[in-house]
Protein backbone atom coordinates (compact mmCIF):
# COMPACT_ATOMS: atom_id res chain seq x y z
CA UNK A 1 0.00 0.00 0.00
CA UNK A 2 1.27 3.15 -0.95
CA UNK A 3 2.01 6.34 1.67
CA UNK A 4 -0.55 8.30 0.39
CA UNK A 5 -3.46 5.14 0.63
CA UNK A 6 -1.95 4.54 4.20
CA UNK A 7 -2.28 7.88 5.44
CA UNK A 8 -6.11 8.27 4.15
CA UNK A 9 -6.93 5.03 5.47
CA UNK A 10 -5.93 6.42 8.94
CA UNK A 11 -7.65 10.04 8.91
CA UNK A 12 -10.74 8.00 7.62
CA UNK A 13 -10.45 5.12 10.32
CA UNK A 14 -9.79 7.82 13.27
CA UNK A 15 -13.01 9.79 12.18
CA UNK A 16 -14.64 7.08 12.29
CA UNK A 17 -13.29 6.08 15.47
CA UNK A 18 -14.27 9.49 17.43
CA UNK A 19 -17.63 9.79 15.58
CA UNK A 20 -18.10 6.62 17.28
CA UNK A 21 -16.91 7.39 20.66
CA UNK A 22 -18.33 10.87 20.74
CA UNK A 23 -21.82 9.27 19.76
CA UNK A 24 -21.58 6.55 22.48
CA UNK A 25 -20.67 9.27 24.96
CA UNK A 26 -23.47 11.77 23.63
CA UNK A 27 -25.54 8.71 23.80
CA UNK A 28 -24.88 7.56 27.88
CA UNK A 29 -23.14 10.85 29.24
CA UNK A 30 -22.74 10.02 32.41
CA UNK A 31 -20.85 6.43 31.93
CA UNK A 32 -17.42 8.10 30.25
CA UNK A 33 -16.45 11.35 31.14
CA UNK A 34 -17.85 10.86 34.73
CA UNK A 35 -16.95 7.09 35.30
CA UNK A 36 -19.86 5.00 37.29
CA UNK A 37 -19.29 1.86 36.97
CA UNK A 38 -22.37 -0.70 37.70
CA UNK A 39 -21.51 -2.22 41.20
CA UNK A 40 -22.24 -5.73 41.03
CA UNK A 41 -24.89 -8.17 42.91
CA UNK A 42 -24.29 -11.89 41.62
CA UNK A 43 -23.58 -13.82 43.95
CA UNK A 44 -24.90 -12.03 46.92
CA UNK A 45 -28.07 -13.27 49.16
CA UNK A 46 -31.36 -10.89 47.86
CA UNK A 47 -31.07 -9.64 51.50
CA UNK A 48 -27.39 -8.33 50.88
CA UNK A 49 -27.77 -7.74 46.97
CA UNK A 50 -30.94 -5.30 48.53
CA UNK A 51 -28.38 -3.51 50.79
CA UNK A 52 -25.99 -3.05 48.06
CA UNK A 53 -28.32 -1.78 45.88
CA UNK A 54 -30.40 0.79 48.51
CA UNK A 55 -26.78 2.36 49.37
CA UNK A 56 -25.89 2.21 45.38
CA UNK A 57 -29.14 3.90 44.93
CA UNK A 58 -28.35 7.18 47.54
CA UNK A 59 -24.53 7.44 46.35
CA UNK A 60 -26.20 7.88 43.08
CA UNK A 61 -28.53 10.73 44.45
CA UNK A 62 -25.70 12.27 46.50
CA UNK A 63 -23.14 12.50 44.01
CA UNK A 64 -26.02 13.66 41.65
CA UNK A 65 -23.42 13.88 39.01
CA UNK A 66 -24.69 15.94 35.33
CA UNK A 67 -25.20 14.78 32.20
CA UNK A 68 -22.87 17.99 31.34
CA UNK A 69 -19.71 16.31 31.47
CA UNK A 70 -20.19 13.47 29.26
CA UNK A 71 -22.32 16.07 26.31
CA UNK A 72 -19.29 18.00 26.66
CA UNK A 73 -16.73 15.60 26.23
CA UNK A 74 -19.17 13.51 23.75
CA UNK A 75 -19.45 16.57 21.47
CA UNK A 76 -15.70 17.91 21.29
CA UNK A 77 -15.12 14.12 19.83
CA UNK A 78 -17.86 14.69 17.47
CA UNK A 79 -16.42 18.41 16.33
CA UNK A 80 -12.48 16.08 16.50
CA UNK A 81 -14.13 13.76 14.42
CA UNK A 82 -15.32 16.74 11.74
CA UNK A 83 -12.20 18.51 11.68
CA UNK A 84 -9.91 15.07 11.13
CA UNK A 85 -12.66 14.28 8.50
CA UNK A 86 -11.97 17.87 6.71
CA UNK A 87 -8.31 17.06 6.95
CA UNK A 88 -7.15 19.79 9.02
CA UNK A 89 -4.05 18.73 11.01
CA UNK A 90 -3.06 14.84 11.53
CA UNK A 91 -5.54 12.63 12.38
CA UNK A 92 -3.46 11.60 15.67
CA UNK A 93 -3.84 15.47 16.92
CA UNK A 94 -7.15 15.04 16.76
CA UNK A 95 -6.60 11.70 18.97
CA UNK A 96 -4.50 13.34 20.94
CA UNK A 97 -6.90 16.01 21.63
CA UNK A 98 -9.67 13.82 21.99
CA UNK A 99 -8.24 12.57 24.76
CA UNK A 100 -7.46 15.41 26.69
CA UNK A 101 -10.79 17.21 26.28
CA UNK A 102 -11.86 13.63 28.24
CA UNK A 103 -9.11 13.79 30.32
CA UNK A 104 -10.60 17.59 31.48
CA UNK A 105 -14.08 15.80 31.47
CA UNK A 106 -12.81 13.62 33.60
CA UNK A 107 -11.29 16.28 36.14
CA UNK A 108 -14.20 18.33 36.11
CA UNK A 109 -16.47 15.15 37.33
CA UNK A 110 -13.60 14.70 39.91
CA UNK A 111 -14.12 18.13 41.56
CA UNK A 112 -17.67 17.73 41.10
CA UNK A 113 -17.20 14.91 43.46
CA UNK A 114 -14.79 16.08 45.95
CA UNK A 115 -17.15 19.31 46.34
CA UNK A 116 -20.23 17.15 48.06
CA UNK A 117 -20.62 17.89 51.57
CA UNK A 118 -23.43 16.97 53.62
CA UNK A 119 -23.13 15.41 57.51
CA UNK A 120 -21.23 11.82 57.04
CA UNK A 121 -19.17 9.15 58.96
CA UNK A 122 -15.66 8.32 58.98
CA UNK A 123 -14.00 5.11 59.56
CA UNK A 124 -11.11 5.02 61.51
CA UNK A 125 -8.71 3.28 58.94
CA UNK A 126 -5.89 4.32 57.20
CA UNK A 127 -6.15 3.97 53.44
CA UNK A 128 -3.51 5.21 50.79
CA UNK A 129 -4.00 5.67 46.96
CA UNK A 130 -1.49 2.56 46.48
CA UNK A 131 -3.78 0.67 48.72
CA UNK A 132 -6.64 0.64 45.90
CA UNK A 133 -3.83 1.11 42.81
CA UNK A 134 -0.04 -0.32 43.70
CA UNK A 135 2.00 2.57 43.27
CA UNK A 136 4.21 0.58 40.32
CA UNK A 137 1.30 0.64 38.15
CA UNK A 138 1.00 4.26 38.53
CA UNK A 139 4.97 4.72 37.69
CA UNK A 140 4.39 2.17 34.35
CA UNK A 141 1.26 4.59 33.62
CA UNK A 142 4.27 7.54 33.69
CA UNK A 143 6.84 5.78 32.03
CA UNK A 144 4.16 5.00 29.15
CA UNK A 145 3.30 8.54 29.11
CA UNK A 146 6.77 9.74 28.61
CA UNK A 147 7.58 6.65 25.82
CA UNK A 148 4.83 8.75 23.30
CA UNK A 149 7.58 11.66 23.75
CA UNK A 150 10.79 9.38 22.62
CA UNK A 151 8.38 7.91 19.85
CA UNK A 152 8.28 11.50 19.02
CA UNK A 153 11.66 11.82 18.89
CA UNK A 154 11.86 8.69 16.12
CA UNK A 155 9.09 9.47 14.38
CA UNK A 156 8.36 12.75 14.82
CA UNK A 157 4.88 13.65 15.11
CA UNK A 158 5.67 16.70 16.99
CA UNK A 159 2.53 18.09 19.18
CA UNK A 160 0.40 15.27 18.75
CA UNK A 161 2.94 13.53 20.62
CA UNK A 162 3.54 15.83 23.64
CA UNK A 163 -0.63 16.21 23.43
CA UNK A 164 -0.90 12.58 24.26
CA UNK A 165 2.02 12.43 26.76
CA UNK A 166 0.00 15.37 28.95
CA UNK A 167 -3.34 13.30 28.51
CA UNK A 168 -1.95 10.60 29.82
CA UNK A 169 -0.24 12.34 32.28
CA UNK A 170 -3.25 14.01 33.53
CA UNK A 171 -5.13 10.26 33.48
CA UNK A 172 -2.60 9.35 35.41
CA UNK A 173 -2.84 12.03 37.84
CA UNK A 174 -6.41 12.00 38.51
CA UNK A 175 -6.32 7.91 38.98
CA UNK A 176 -4.21 8.92 41.54
CA UNK A 177 -6.59 11.65 43.14
CA UNK A 178 -9.72 9.31 42.94
CA UNK A 179 -7.77 6.56 44.22
CA UNK A 180 -7.29 8.95 47.72
CA UNK A 181 -10.85 10.41 47.39
CA UNK A 182 -12.56 11.05 50.75
CA UNK A 183 -15.14 8.26 51.34
CA UNK A 184 -18.61 8.94 50.82
CA UNK A 185 -20.15 7.15 54.22
CA UNK A 186 -23.51 8.60 54.99
CA UNK A 187 -24.10 6.67 57.96
CA UNK A 188 -27.68 4.38 57.18
CA UNK A 189 -26.14 1.19 56.33
CA UNK A 190 -21.97 1.80 56.78
CA UNK A 191 -20.98 -1.83 55.67
CA UNK A 192 -23.29 -1.67 52.42
CA UNK A 193 -22.23 2.12 51.77
CA UNK A 194 -18.17 1.47 52.42
CA UNK A 195 -18.54 -2.06 49.71
CA UNK A 196 -20.11 0.44 47.42
CA UNK A 197 -17.52 3.25 48.30
CA UNK A 198 -14.91 0.69 48.00
CA UNK A 199 -15.75 -0.71 44.37
CA UNK A 200 -16.41 3.15 43.07
CA UNK A 201 -12.92 3.83 44.13
CA UNK A 202 -11.42 0.74 42.16
CA UNK A 203 -13.39 1.16 39.35
CA UNK A 204 -13.01 4.78 38.84
CA UNK A 205 -9.44 4.59 39.40
CA UNK A 206 -8.60 1.24 37.44
CA UNK A 207 -10.95 2.74 34.65
CA UNK A 208 -9.08 6.18 34.42
CA UNK A 209 -5.95 4.74 34.27
CA UNK A 210 -6.61 2.34 31.86
CA UNK A 211 -7.20 5.40 29.65
CA UNK A 212 -3.44 6.31 30.37
CA UNK A 213 -2.13 3.01 29.25
CA UNK A 214 -4.39 2.78 26.06
CA UNK A 215 -4.69 5.89 24.72
CA UNK A 216 -0.81 5.53 24.20
CA UNK A 217 -1.06 1.97 22.96
CA UNK A 218 -3.23 2.90 20.94
CA UNK A 219 -0.94 6.28 19.52
CA UNK A 220 1.91 3.97 18.93
CA UNK A 221 0.46 1.30 17.00
CA UNK A 222 -1.82 3.71 14.94
CA UNK A 223 1.73 4.93 13.59
CA UNK A 224 3.48 2.00 13.54
CA UNK A 225 2.19 0.65 10.68
CA UNK A 226 4.25 3.72 9.33
CA UNK A 227 7.37 2.79 10.31
CA UNK A 228 10.21 1.77 8.11
CA UNK A 229 13.09 1.57 10.40
CA UNK A 230 13.38 -1.16 13.85
CA UNK A 231 14.37 1.48 16.37
CA UNK A 232 10.05 1.96 17.15
CA UNK A 233 9.65 -1.90 17.77
CA UNK A 234 10.98 -2.20 21.06
CA UNK A 235 8.82 1.28 23.02
CA UNK A 236 5.97 -0.40 21.07
CA UNK A 237 6.50 -3.78 23.08
CA UNK A 238 7.05 -2.27 26.00
CA UNK A 239 3.91 -0.13 25.96
CA UNK A 240 1.21 -2.85 25.07
CA UNK A 241 3.29 -5.56 27.39
CA UNK A 242 2.43 -2.64 30.09
CA UNK A 243 -1.01 -2.04 28.69
CA UNK A 244 -1.75 -5.86 28.55
CA UNK A 245 0.08 -6.54 32.56
CA UNK A 246 -1.84 -3.60 33.81
CA UNK A 247 -5.28 -5.22 32.19
CA UNK A 248 -4.96 -8.64 33.60
CA UNK A 249 -3.73 -7.09 37.01
CA UNK A 250 -6.90 -5.01 36.70
CA UNK A 251 -9.19 -8.16 35.83
CA UNK A 252 -7.80 -9.88 38.41
CA UNK A 253 -8.59 -7.56 41.09
CA UNK A 254 -12.24 -7.25 39.65
CA UNK A 255 -12.97 -10.77 40.15
CA UNK A 256 -11.33 -10.92 43.98
CA UNK A 257 -13.60 -10.46 46.56
CA UNK A 258 -13.69 -7.14 48.14
CA UNK A 259 -13.31 -5.75 51.67
CA UNK A 260 -15.51 -8.31 53.68
CA UNK A 261 -17.67 -6.00 55.14
CA UNK A 262 -21.31 -7.55 54.35
CA UNK B 1 -5.28 -2.93 59.51
CA UNK B 2 -8.13 -2.61 58.93
CA UNK B 3 -10.57 -1.44 61.40
CA UNK B 4 -14.50 -0.86 61.14
CA UNK B 5 -14.72 2.05 64.27
CA UNK B 6 -16.74 4.51 62.68
CA UNK B 7 -16.46 8.20 64.04
CA UNK B 8 -19.08 11.58 62.78
CA UNK B 9 -19.51 14.82 63.31
CA UNK B 10 -23.10 16.62 63.44
CA UNK B 11 -22.75 20.19 62.77
CA UNK B 12 -26.32 20.97 64.17
CA UNK B 13 -24.55 19.82 67.95
CA UNK B 14 -23.87 23.42 69.94
CA UNK B 15 -20.43 21.27 70.53
CA UNK B 16 -17.67 22.14 68.19
CA UNK B 17 -16.72 19.64 65.75
CA UNK B 18 -13.33 19.52 66.96
CA UNK B 19 -14.36 18.25 70.51
CA UNK B 20 -16.64 16.01 68.79
CA UNK B 21 -13.92 14.34 67.17
CA UNK B 22 -11.75 14.20 70.17
CA UNK B 23 -14.36 12.74 72.44
CA UNK B 24 -15.06 9.57 70.09
CA UNK B 25 -11.57 9.07 69.95
CA UNK B 26 -11.50 9.59 73.16
CA UNK B 27 -14.25 7.30 74.26
CA UNK B 28 -13.24 4.24 71.49
CA UNK B 29 -9.70 4.33 73.68
CA UNK B 30 -11.38 4.11 76.85
CA UNK B 31 -13.53 1.30 75.63
CA UNK B 32 -10.88 -0.87 74.72
CA UNK B 33 -11.58 -0.70 70.61
CA UNK B 34 -8.87 1.60 69.87
CA UNK B 35 -5.90 0.12 71.38
CA UNK B 36 -2.45 1.23 72.48
CA UNK B 37 0.32 1.22 69.44
CA UNK B 38 -2.95 1.85 66.88
CA UNK B 39 -2.67 3.87 64.00
CA UNK B 40 -5.08 6.69 62.63
CA UNK B 41 -6.27 8.20 59.50
CA UNK B 42 -3.90 11.12 58.43
CA UNK B 43 -5.48 14.69 59.32
CA UNK B 44 -6.48 14.72 55.22
CA UNK B 45 -8.16 11.81 55.25
CA UNK B 46 -10.12 11.77 58.00
CA UNK B 47 -10.92 15.44 57.59
CA UNK B 48 -12.08 14.68 53.75
CA UNK B 49 -14.17 11.75 54.87
CA UNK B 50 -16.14 13.89 57.53
CA UNK B 51 -16.07 16.69 55.54
CA UNK B 52 -14.53 19.31 57.71
CA UNK B 53 -11.63 21.42 57.56
CA UNK B 54 -8.18 19.88 58.09
CA UNK B 55 -7.31 22.53 60.77
CA UNK B 56 -10.49 20.81 62.53
CA UNK B 57 -8.95 17.13 62.91
CA UNK B 58 -5.43 18.77 63.42
CA UNK B 59 -6.80 20.65 66.21
CA UNK B 60 -8.79 17.35 67.92
CA UNK B 61 -5.24 15.42 67.28
CA UNK B 62 -3.36 17.88 69.03
CA UNK B 63 -5.47 17.96 72.09
CA UNK B 64 -5.77 14.21 72.17
CA UNK B 65 -2.10 14.18 71.99
CA UNK B 66 -1.65 16.88 74.71
CA UNK B 67 -4.07 15.23 77.05
CA UNK B 68 -1.79 12.22 76.47
CA UNK B 69 -4.22 10.01 74.19
CA UNK B 70 -2.15 10.07 71.39
CA UNK B 71 1.19 10.47 70.24
CA UNK B 72 2.55 11.92 66.86
CA UNK B 73 4.61 8.93 65.10
CA UNK B 74 6.88 11.33 62.48
CA UNK B 75 5.97 10.97 58.99
CA UNK B 76 4.53 7.44 59.92
CA UNK B 77 1.16 9.21 61.64
CA UNK B 78 -0.58 9.34 64.49
CA UNK B 79 -1.01 6.49 66.83
CA UNK B 80 -2.80 5.64 70.45
CA UNK B 81 -0.74 6.41 73.27
CA UNK B 82 0.37 3.21 75.14
CA UNK B 83 -0.12 4.04 78.46
CA UNK B 84 -3.36 5.45 78.87
CA UNK B 85 -4.15 8.96 80.80
CA UNK B 86 -6.97 7.62 82.38
CA UNK B 87 -5.41 7.94 85.65
CA UNK B 88 -4.41 11.54 86.03
CA UNK B 89 -7.33 14.06 87.94
CA UNK B 90 -7.07 16.74 85.68
CA UNK B 91 -7.20 14.40 82.17
CA UNK B 92 -10.09 12.36 84.27
CA UNK B 93 -12.12 16.01 85.02
CA UNK B 94 -11.51 16.99 81.45
CA UNK B 95 -12.56 13.53 79.46
CA UNK B 96 -16.02 14.29 81.77
CA UNK B 97 -16.58 16.92 81.29
CA UNK B 98 -16.03 16.66 77.43
CA UNK B 99 -18.39 13.28 77.48
CA UNK B 100 -21.00 15.10 79.09
CA UNK B 101 -21.06 18.63 77.33
CA UNK B 102 -21.82 16.37 74.04
CA UNK B 103 -24.77 14.35 75.87
CA UNK B 104 -26.48 17.39 77.07
CA UNK B 105 -25.99 19.34 73.52
CA UNK B 106 -27.16 16.45 71.56
CA UNK B 107 -30.13 15.81 74.10
CA UNK B 108 -30.74 19.84 74.73
CA UNK B 109 -30.37 19.86 70.55
CA UNK B 110 -33.43 16.95 70.23
CA UNK B 111 -36.01 19.13 72.35
CA UNK B 112 -35.45 18.48 75.83
CA UNK B 113 -35.08 21.21 78.92
CA UNK B 114 -32.10 21.06 80.69
CA UNK B 115 -34.32 20.97 83.79
CA UNK B 116 -35.53 17.42 82.31
CA UNK B 117 -32.20 16.25 81.36
CA UNK B 118 -31.14 17.22 85.33
CA UNK B 119 -33.65 15.22 86.80
CA UNK B 120 -33.24 12.13 84.60
CA UNK B 121 -29.81 12.45 85.31
CA UNK B 122 -30.37 12.68 89.43
CA UNK B 123 -32.71 9.79 89.43
CA UNK B 124 -30.60 7.66 87.57
CA UNK B 125 -27.71 8.44 89.70
CA UNK B 126 -30.07 7.43 92.89
CA UNK B 127 -29.71 11.13 94.33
Amino acid sequence: MSEFAIQDFLRWFMTGLLAIVGSVTLLAPRQLAAVCPHVPTRGLDAATAGRIEDAAYRRKRLENISPAYGIAVGAAWLIFAGCCAAGWATPAMWYAAAFLSLAAGMAAAYLHLRAIAGRRVAVLDVRSASGVVPWYWFAAAVGVALAALAWSELRAPGWAAALICLAALASTFLAWRVAEMPALLGGDDVAAERFVDEHLRFGRATSILLFAFVEIFVFVMFDIGLARENPEQPIAALVAFAWIAYSAWTIANKLRPQHAVL
Amino acid sequence: MKTDLLIGVDVELAVPPNRQIAEQIRSLVQRGELTAGALLPTVRQLAGDLGVAPNTVARAYADLQAEGWLVGDGRRGTRIAERSPDRDKRVRANTLRGSIEQFVASLVGRGYSRHEIVAEIERLAGT
